[in-house]
């Protein structure tokens, strides 16, 4: 997937004129959020932690819950078998070009909460880009995943 | 109310009961009166009009596979229910015998908060409540199988192909009356965030019918519980809820620590009230962010983002991250505060309040807050019935709290006062939880004034993890090395129910331990559970566009209510 994406992100920058490069660059700088979750890496804290890494880095991060609006699908806490079939409708209403990123453990393979209701392998249901490790992740590990997004690194058009 | 005037209470109702009822039925086991399936109705009623038990706490149910061999009892499952005296502040735990089959009556005529707690126990074991509804809660509607019962395996997964359809089957509307329409608001919607599904049968502008799905966040954790050791649960607990970190490990340390009847250091227990009281602090604090959101009140949500973003530093400074608190350890805490820290508490202490005197000026005195949040508004006795706790029971004016009424560790010694509100809307749910956050800084500056000294932790061998110096040393302190990292901790056997005063209400733990490494039970008692539930019943009526309001000013945490 990552080789994929260099070549495209490649022949992005080669074919595009001049709009097509300030639509790039604007895209980079603006993102809007769809936050998926509330687990213990609590969503409001992270909006923090997200804002701190905004404000910094001068990128715009507007928050929303209209998945036709969101570039990208940030999935927090463990996943349930029940919240499944809502996750993959979110997924599907996002428009191109879209990014799923997996904030904590728990997202992605279960982490500690591996139970009858929690979902083991987020992957099988929908494409995971970017995964942020941790139980919770640190502010740094969140800062350096929304750079790799910015740079054009995961993400798929 | 020490355990020996609980007992004697016990015994006094048993007795009165055992008149009233005809005797022989009922049974006294320690601190919990027993009674046959058959009259658990007509005991109830009598308990709640006669004796004045008039809240319901709680209805857990427990899987005696392999406790009723130990106990001489025979049927498989045991129905725990857990009542309140507002006067006396007494809690009564009545237990009933079922074979698997047989069925109870449903308490739902005598207490309207006991469908979803019934509901669960069926979900959960497949006792069957006659007269109780029979839609599953925590878990999706295609799930395959009794959880909580011990021939369950934990690893049994059900994927889930479809969602529910809004479909309320009781629902009868008649024909040639005013056309009906349905509301779906999420689960992707900024009330629930993304962890509840609100349905509502909407007519004119008015809510007609509303329901309320649960669910989404259910990760197992009392099913998890029964697999672990006593201490392992400890990283499970820290991460149960995020919107007060420091309180659900605190309670859990606390039940255990009851149940092996020891009592912590004077230093631990303090600093475990400040940790408490800053997770009050924020949980109050993003509660009140939450109903300006819903608002639409930007300045008064920069606000209280610039406050809370105060209190997440001077928490993240001790524990190093902003999110968890993971320091609690049975017998104490495992490491000590520094004294840097309290210094910069207290420099903090001292702008926070000023921030906060600036915070309640802004939203109290703001017309579009006072005239927004004139809704929700709840009467006592109906605040009681459908088993409210904490600061949405104080808004209706009841003059309950735990922290003063059962006070734990040091709250009887630090002066402090408890707001009540008067209407019981959501405007005095605000300002109950604005005035107790003052309060909490009043609670954290008289404890770190007069902090004891001393340990942190318990010098007890048989509970606590041994110094690692000594270890290599001391061939008696090895011995407890191994011990302690091969048994681990193991209690008698015994029940408890231990309970705190959360941000959101009353929080409990009720552990059966049947003499294991591991807990044959645990239940946790979710003050957000009968909020979320009470919520559908009190929207009848109202407008849609208060819905949200009403919604937020309740405080849930879909977290600790799934479990």
């Amino acid at each position: 997937m990552q080789e994929k994406n260099k070549i495209s992100e490649k022949s992005k920058k080669e074919t595009r004129g001049l709009f097509g490069r300030l639509e790039l660059w604007a895209r980079a700088n603006s993102m809007t959020v769809l936050i998926f979750g509330d687990g213990c890496c609590s969503s409001s804290r992270m909006k923090i932690i997200l804002d701190d890494w905004a404000s910094s880095n001068s990128v715009s991060i507007d928050y929303t819950f209209n998945p036709r609006r969101a570039d990208i699908l940030l999935v927090i806490g463990s996943v349930t078998h029940k919240q499944i079939p809502v996750l993959k409708e979110t997924y599907e209403q996002m428009a191109f070009p879209k990014c799923v990123v997996a904030l904590g453990v728990c997202s992605v393979s279960g982490g500690l909460f591996k139970t009858y209701s929690t979902v083991s392998e987020l992957s099988e249901y929908i494409p995971v880009d970017v995964l942020i490790p941790g139980c919770p992740p640190s502010e740094n590990l969140v800062g350096q995943a929304f750079e790799k997004i910015r740079s054009g690194q995961g993400g798929r058009e | 109310m020490s355990a020996k005037k609980h007992e004697s209470v016990c015994f006094d109702l048993y007795n009165k009961l055992n008149v009233d009822l005809g005797g022989i039925t009922l049974g006294l086991e320690s601190e919990f009166l027993v009674i046959i399936p058959d009259q658990i109705v007509s005991a109830i009623k009598m308990i709640k009009d006669d004796y004045g038990y008039i809240q319901l706490i709680d209805i857990c149910g427990v899987d005696c596979m392999y406790l009723g061999k130990k106990s001489g009892n025979e049927k498989r499952f045991c129905v725990v229910y857990n009542f309140l005296n507002l006067e006396s502040h007494h809690r009564l735990m009545i237990k009933t015998y079922v074979d698997e089959g047989e069925n109870i009556s449903s308490i739902t005529g005598i207490f309207k908060s006991a469908d979803w707690y019934e509901r669960e126990v069926w979900e959960m074991f497949g006792v069957e409540f006659d007269g109780g509804r029979k839609k599953r809660l925590l878990t999706h509607h295609e799930f395959d199988g009794l959880p909580l019962r011990k021939d369950f395996d934990i690893q049994n997964q059900v994927p889930l192909e479809n969602v529910q359809q809004i479909d309320f089957p009781e629902r009868v509307v008649p024909k040639n009356d005013n056309p009906r329409y349905w509301i779906n608001l999420g689960p992707v919607h900024p009330v629930t965030n993304s962890s509840g599904r609100i349905m509502i049968e909407q007519m004119g502008e008015h809510v007609e019918y509303a329901e309320m799905e649960v669910g989404y966040r259910h990760r197992g954790f009392e099913k998890l519980c029964e697999q672990k050791e006593f201490l392992q649960i400890l990283p499970f607990v820290d991460r149960l809820t995020a919107s007060f970190p420091a309180v659900c490990n605190m309670l859990w340390c606390k039940t255990v620590e009851e149940l092996l009847g020891i009592t912590i250091p004077d230093r631990a227990q303090a600093v475990r009230m400040i940790f408490a009281e800053i997770s009050r602090i924020f949980d109050h604090m993003t509660t009140i962010y939450e109903m300006a959101k819903t608002v639409g009140y930007e300045a008064g949500m920069n606000e209280v983002q610039g406050f809370l973003k105060r209190v997440n530093e001077v928490f993240s400074l001790f524990v190093g991250n902003s999110v968890l608190f993971t320091s609690y350890r049975i017998g104490g805490l495992s490491r000590d505060i520094p004294a840097e820290w309290i210094q910069q508490m207290l420099d903090v202490l001292g702008i926070l309040t000023k921030q906060l005197a600036h915070t309640r000026k802004m939203f109290t005195g703001s017309r579009l807050w006072m005239e927004r949040t004139q809704t929700f508004h709840l009467e006592a006795s109906e605040a009681i019935d459908k088993g409210f706790s904490g600061p949405n029971l104080r808004a209706s004016g009841i003059n309950y709290d735990i922290r003063k009424n059962r006070p734990y560790y040091y709250y009887s010694d630090v002066d402090f006062e408890v707001p009540l509100g008067i209407n019981g809307g959501a405007y005095d749910r605000y300002l109950v939880r604005i005035e107790e956050v003052r309060q909490s800084l009043k609670i954290i500056s008289q404890l770190l004034d007069n902090l004891p000294t001393g340990t942190v932790m318990l010098d007890d061998s048989r509970f606590t993890m041994p110094d690692k110096e000594e270890v290599f040393t001391d061939s008696k302190e090895l011995e407890n090395h191994c011990r302690f990292f091969s048994d681990g901790i193991v209690p008698q056997e015994k029940e408890i129910y231990s309970f705190v005063e959360s941000s959101a209400g009353e929080l409990g733990f009720y552990i059966i331990s049947d003499g294991g490494k591991r807990p044959y039970r645990v239940k946790l008692r979710s003050p957000g559970f009968p909020a979320c539930q009470a919520w559908s019943q009190i929207a009848k009526g109202h407008k849609l566009e208060d819905v949200a309001i009403g919604f937020a000013s309740f405080g849930v945490d879909f977290c600790e209510l799934d479990r």
